[in-house]
């Protein structure tokens, strides 16, 4: 990433250097030959819900708009670090989901169908297929909440995360695209419904299209181009222990209460939960989040027990009232959104930079963003994964 | 024998030496050394390799801080504990501790070949490598570089240890018990305030304990004894050594682990405080220069408290590297303390350009400003860049400031081949260079780019000189980059402590009916479902759960059964605003109910969705008792009080939650009325006097309070019983005693499932999934067009009116000796293996039904509603099956309601 001359005026202009704005900026270039465009980040790139996840990646949802985005993501991981000539570590080591009773198997069992029937690879586990696949698990009587069995879908795994930001950036930046660091966003010229220039700290820019893709920043952005969005923000955290030995193949998602666990390729054993459950910007968590994550990982993985916490983090999550992701157009001609993808947005990385490089290109909506439109709370058209309503800190 | 024990002082229990191993060799110590002191006293120089190069490493530091010596320890129920800071584990009578990450020992180590490679495995080298063939990174590149990863190996083995989490509060936190903070302490004490002194070493002083300063003749010494009674004296102040202030948040909290030598393993505290004290002291920083990481390289203050601490001599021949000339003198004169001949010092303008030694330090080459280079023999490097003040617990709730102290940064250095900023993850000065050189300059890039920072030592020592690289390679000043985001923990602290005691069966509450004993003597088995257990069935002798099922169901059908509902949340709803705040809650009218009528009742959430179900009964003009779901309850209960409290705090309402002060058990079947009569309730049970959906209240045999409700679930006569809680055990023996004759039979869960499934009943969970709205489940008359309630407006959203969308149905075989497959998906034609297809609905609920005698089940269908008598087909791929269905009523059994009105 050289220091940039900014140029007075780009065609496009991508604000937030996640790795959501990076995707975005190298398909621009790769698949519709476009490189007049600039990515501003106001601090550094992937340093907001990029590099602050669990870097899991699946495509496991019952809702069809849903699957589909995640699933073609899961496409495109899998050649991505070919593409990008840079190692982004898809490792497709299996993501099994536990359900803790009958019932919830057969809510599991129905979207294992759903994704079979739409092409992708899903099975249902009993407790003695767990264990096999994933020896270190223990699924012994003594646990609170008995697992009854799992959802396996074999593609699901991780990616290294930082490799992700760092390697569109690369493409995106040797296709001649600028990418400009401690640059942030302070207004938005906008006339007659449309943004003429974006100010920034170095001075006004013009632009015919911008993209807002900023994460914990959305809700604050659009205030700035003159519209509310339907998106709380809310503080989402997770840890890791000291490094050891291979101890834990699969990325394992303990369902009574939340706990999601995988080990990264240096040797932590990260772990994620839900949300703090309340409204911040502050990115410090609460610390009985870790706790509560904790004692629910304790449960299949005991063995945690004699580990150390060694390190953790903390960002803002974008979730909006249907706890999905809003993807499209603006109230704003030329201003496109992306953003209410709460803790659920790593995954979806590629295929949004893909579709969403179409739509700034071609000004068509691709048919997989169609369902994420802005309008559809308007419209009552909700894509609720979770069937929680507008409530977003249960989601 | 302890070779390198100096033969008088330190602060360890010379009347006993205790045994402790080290990879299985026997050595000695005494009580009061940790791990490190002990392994230098016996002259262990190579204690662990390194994570990347497996370079021989030893003993740095004398702290939390040390970044090289990790180990692996037995804990006291013979499970070893991986990555302990050998400087952090207290000597105890046969300790076993065990070196990590080499192959075949810690002497001979294979790894230690990838030095040769050590250009192709700079930082970030897997970035640019390993991609090609497309699947050889999850094969087997992945696969092998997990392997080499990692540092320790942990045991599958459960935790045997015992640990608490407990709490505290005072006026006056103060952290660190060094004299700062014993001055803190003592002045806050003075003031009348409650005092906490927090420190993670064992004893209260800090390195005033221990530490020497040329010309000081004990005056230290004399001061900190004074000074330890005056705190002993102080009855407001409460010491706590051994523990570690790990973290601090928001409004006073600091989170703490104490470390038990016995008994509790550790106990994880979470302090209040009024005010708090940070005099958390600073952290002396090495060198860098080639070779920086040979054992035998140690901080100068670390040397220092080995030597008067530890009574070790850490060496015989000394060479000192230690910018700051006070730090030097009081480092010169601990070595002469210990008979440790002093071969050098770095002068002024010069640099160390090399040092020799395969497993321990021999020579050291200073470059002279003339550019000459000088050779020292020496077996002790004392080192020190200055000092970093340790800021963390300010840090992490954002007031930071980075302070260096005592640096000259021309003294520092990063040239050359191993020279380690970050000993811990093998970060070289050349990888900070090839890390800004690649654009990853700010701080957090550098950090993740070459892991800097990342283990378990936290950087602690690699901070400073990371910073200084950084500044030097992009010509910023020094002191103006910070160091990378802090946030708990300060240093790694026990998963086990900081989850308690809450494993295994206490990881949360059980919460149990008021009816469990009794439920458990009739053989009930239990299902956990969210905080409960559940009755699920009941079998006789060795009965399975399918044939248990259809013998309740037929109970209920024919004759009569009893079952549990006293999970259902119930609230006490009064005042004179109480129906027109029910009404507001609810989506059906209510408004006309009378005193003894209860009512089935809908709940919307604001957009529109269905919530939740249950029953509002009015008991008294402006009384009322409202049902919820089981799952919903505490989230309707926590929404009602957020309605009434947020949105219309001007209504006169009254909210309790009652849901645990009644046992509630349900008789239903055609034998249920009989049997009440017979329990002589003290009303009338007649069907004229006591009808379909009514409430009464009586007493049972003239001396048990309860309350009945007519109402049903089953599709047959049913009334729900409620008592007081603590009679249910009376009220369920009863039922059983007088039901006996009517065939009485307790039944489960699965069998009210069973139950409700074939009477076409919606449930949360399954039909009731957060995406319905009330037209969805065949429930639009109930809605109501008279008034306004919560999820009125957004109902009228046009794609909530539309449709197309999935409607609630029931489903029937085509063939009806098939059954329809669990969980399945709806397709407009057979589904064959492999087949990809549109879906157009799913099940909800599936069963064999036993009144019905064939498979039936309910399902959304898009245009559900509109398809009446349509074929099409259920496809479930799990079960590789496919079957041909027809959409019917979802009403299977008595549609017309007849038994619950005859």
């Amino acid at each position: 990433m050289p220091s940039v001359a900014l140029k007075d005026r780009y065609d496009i202009i991508i604000v937030g250097g996640g790795a959501h704005g990076l995707a975005c900026a190298h398909y621009l270039a790769r698949n519709h030959d476009i490189a007049d465009v600039l990515v501003l980040d106001s601090a550094w790139i992937g340093g907001g819900n990029t590099g602050r996840n669990t870097a899991i990646v699946r495509s496991d949802y019952l809702l069809e708009a849903s699957f589909k985005l995640k699933n073609f993501s899961l496409e495109l991981w899998k050649s991505l670090s070919q593409e990008l000539n840079y190692n982004v570590m898809y490792s497709p080591r299996g993501y099994i989901d536990l359900a803790h009773s009958d019932g919830e198997l057969e809510h599991f069992m129905c979207r294992a169908n759903a994704m079979r029937l739409s092409g992708a690879r899903a099975e249902i586990l009993s407790p003695q297929q767990i264990e096999s696949l994933e020896p270190s698990i223990n699924l012994h009587t003594k646990s609170r909440f008995p697992v009854s069995g799992g959802l396996f879908q074999p593609d699901g795994g991780v990616v290294r995360h930082d490799a992700v930001a760092w390697g569109f950036a690369r493409s995106a930046g040797r296709a001649g695209i600028d990418i400009v660091q401690n640059c942030g966003v302070s207004g938005f010229g906008v006339r007659n419904s449309r943004i003429n220039w974006v100010q920034t700290v170095r001075g006004k820019i013009h632009c015919d299209k911008v993209l807002i893709t900023a994460a914990g920043a959305s809700s604050k952005l659009a205030r700035l181009a003159g519209f509310e969005l339907p998106v709380e923000m809310i503080n989402v955290q997770a840890f890791v222990s000291e490094p050891v030995k291979p101890v834990l193949d699969k990325v394992i998602n303990y369902n009574a209460g939340l706990a999601y666990i995988s080990q990264t390729g240096k040797g932590e054993l990260v772990m994620g939960g839900a949300t703090d459950g309340y409204p911040s910007f502050a990115r410090r968590g609460s610390f009985l989040r870790i706790e509560d994550t904790l004692v629910r990982a304790l449960q299949i993985f005991p063995f945690l027990s004699n580990l150390r916490l060694m390190r953790h983090w903390s960002g803002t999550a974008d979730i909006p009232m249907d706890g999905n992701a809003i993807v499209g157009k603006s109230p704003l001609e030329n201003l496109y959104l992306n953003c209410g993808w709460g803790y659920a947005g790593f995954k979806a990385t590629p295929a949004v930079g893909w579709t969403m490089a179409e739509l700034l290109a071609t000004d068509r909506l691709p048919d997989l963003l169609a369902p994420f439109a802005l309008d559809r709370f308007k419209s009552g058209a909700l894509i609720d994964d979770a069937g929680i309503g507008p409530y977003p800190w249960l989601h | 024998m302890q070779a390198s024990r100096l033969e008088s002082g330190g602060a360890i229990d010379r009347s006993s030496s205790i045994e402790f191993f080290f990879d299985g060799r026997s050595l000695r110590g005494y009580p009061g050394d940790t791990l490190a002191s002990a392994l230098l006293a016996n002259n262990v120089s190579i204690v662990a390799r390194s994570i990347k190069y497996h370079r021989p490493r030893g003993i740095l530091s004398a702290g939390l801080e040390e970044p090289n010596a990790l180990v692996a320890c037995a804990d006291e129920t013979g499970n070893l504990i991986p990555n302990l800071k050998a400087t952090e584990v207290w000597l105890q009578s046969g300790l076993k501790a065990h070196s990590q990450n080499n192959w075949p020992c810690l002497k001979i180590d294979v790894g230690a070949l990838l030095q040769l490679f050590s250009r192709f495995l700079s930082a970030g080298f897997y970035y640019k490598t390993f991609m090609w063939p497309i699947s050889g990174w999850p094969r087997v590149y992945e696969k092998l570089i997990r392997q080499v990863a990692g540092q320790g190996r942990i045991s599958l083995a459960a935790d045997k240890k015992c640990y608490d989490r407990r709490q505290a509060r005072c006026d006056t936190l103060v952290i660190g018990a060094g004299s700062q903070g014993i001055v803190e302490a003592l002045a806050a004490s003075g003031r009348d305030e409650s005092v906490l002194l927090v420190d993670q070493d064992s004893g209260v002083g800090g390195s005033s304990q221990w530490d020497l300063q040329p010309g000081d003749a004990g005056i230290q010494q004399q001061w900190l004894k004074q000074k330890l009674i005056q705190l002993e004296q102080a009855s407001n102040i409460r010491c706590m050594t051994n523990t570690l202030a790990f973290g601090q948040y928001d409004h006073g909290l600091v989170l703490a682990v104490e470390q038990h030598k016995s008994g509790v393993h550790s106990i994880y505290w979470r302090i209040r405080a009024r005010r708090i004290v940070l005099a958390t002291g600073s952290i002396e920083q090495p060198l860098i220069f080639p070779g920086n990481d040979r054992p035998g390289i140690m901080l100068a203050a670390a040397t220092r408290q080995y030597i008067y601490r530890f009574a070790v001599k850490p060496g015989r021949r000394a060479f000192l590297a230690i910018i700051d000339p006070e730090e030097r003198a009081a480092t010169a004169a601990a070595l002469v303390h210990a008979g440790i001949e002093i071969v050098g010092e770095l002068g002024e303008g010069e640099v160390i350009s090399a040092t020799k030694g395969r497993y321990r330090l021999k020579k050291v080459y200073v470059f002279s400003r003339q550019g000459q280079q000088k050779a020292y023999q020496c077996d002790l490097l004392c080192v020190s860049a200055g000092w970093a003040r340790n800021s963390d617990l300010s840090g992490q709730i954002g007031k930071y400031r980075f302070e260096a102290a005592g640096n000259s940064q021309d003294q520092v250095h990063k040239g050359g081949a191993w020279s380690f900023v970050d000993y811990q993850n093998d970060v070289q000065g050349s990888d900070i260079e090839s890390a800004v050189h690649e654009g990853f300059s700010h701080v957090e890039h550098t950090k993740r780019y070459t892991t800097v920072g990342m283990g378990t030592d936290q950087g602690k020592t690699s901070w400073y000189g990371t910073t200084q690289a950084l500044a030097d390679l992009t010509g910023r000043q020094f002191g103006t980059i910070s160091r990378t985001t802090m946030r708990p923990p300060y240093s790694p602290v026990s998963f086990g402590a900081l989850a308690g005691a809450n494993t295994d069966q206490h990881m949360m509450p059980v919460r149990r009916s008021p009816f469990h004993s009794v439920l458990e003597k009739y053989g009930c088995v239990f299902q956990t479902s969210g905080e409960w257990l559940y009755s699920r069935y009941f079998p006789v002798a060795d009965e399975s759960m399918t044939d248990a099922v259809r013998r309740e169901v037929f109970a209920v059908r024919n004759a009569v059964g009893c079952v549990d509902m006293s999970t259902l949340g119930k609230v006490d709803v009064k005042g004179s605003d109480a129906i027109r705040f029910l009404s507001r809650v609810y989506c059906n009218d209510i408004e006309n109910i009378q005193a003894g009528r209860l009512r089935y009742a809908v709940m919307l959430r604001e957009d529109g969705m269905v919530f939740d179900d249950g029953t509002v009964s009015c008991l008294a003009d402006n009384h009322f008792l409202i049902t919820m779901t089981t799952a919903n309850s505490v989230s309707v209960w926590r929404w009602l009080n957020r309605l009434l409290q947020v949105h219309w705090p001007q209504l006169d309402v009254q909210l309790t939650l009652v849901s645990d002060h009644y046992a509630s058990l349900a008789i239903s079947g055609p034998n249920a009325r009989v049997l009440l009569a017979d329990m002589s309730p003290g009303f009338e049970c007649n069907k004229g006097d006591f009808p379909f959906a009514s409430v009464r209240t009586g007493w049972l045999d003239e001396k048990v309070s309860c309350r009945v409700f007519s109402l049903s679930y089953s599709g047959e006569s049913c009334f729900e019983i409620n008592v007081p809680a603590r009679h249910a055990h009376w009220l369920y023996q009863r039922v059983i005693e007088l039901g006996a004759d009517y065939g009485i039979t307790p039944y489960g869960l699965e069998a009210l499932d069973v139950l409700r499934i074939e009477k076409g009943h919606i449930s949360v969970g399954a039909e009731i999934d957060g995406r319905t709205t009330p037209q969805d489940l065949g429930l639009a008359s109930m809605v109501s067009i008279h008034k306004d309630f919560v999820g009125a407006s957004l109902l009228q959203r046009p794609v909530l009116k539309d449709t197309n969308r999935l409607q609630l149905v029931g489903l029937v075989p085509v063939d009806n000796t098939h059954d329809i497959p669990t969980a399945a998906q709806l397709v407009d034609q057979e589904w064959h293996t492999g087949d990809v297809m549109n879906s157009i609905g799913r099940m909800t609920a599936v069963i064999n039904s036993p009144t019905l005698g064939c498979s039936i089940g309910l399902a959304l269908l898009e245009r559900g509603h509109h398809r009446a008598r349509d074929t099409l087909w259920t496809a479930s791929p799990i079960e590789n099956r496919s079957t041909e269905v027809r959409v019917v009523d979802r009403c299977f059994y008595d549609p017309g309601g007849s038994r619950l009105r005859d």
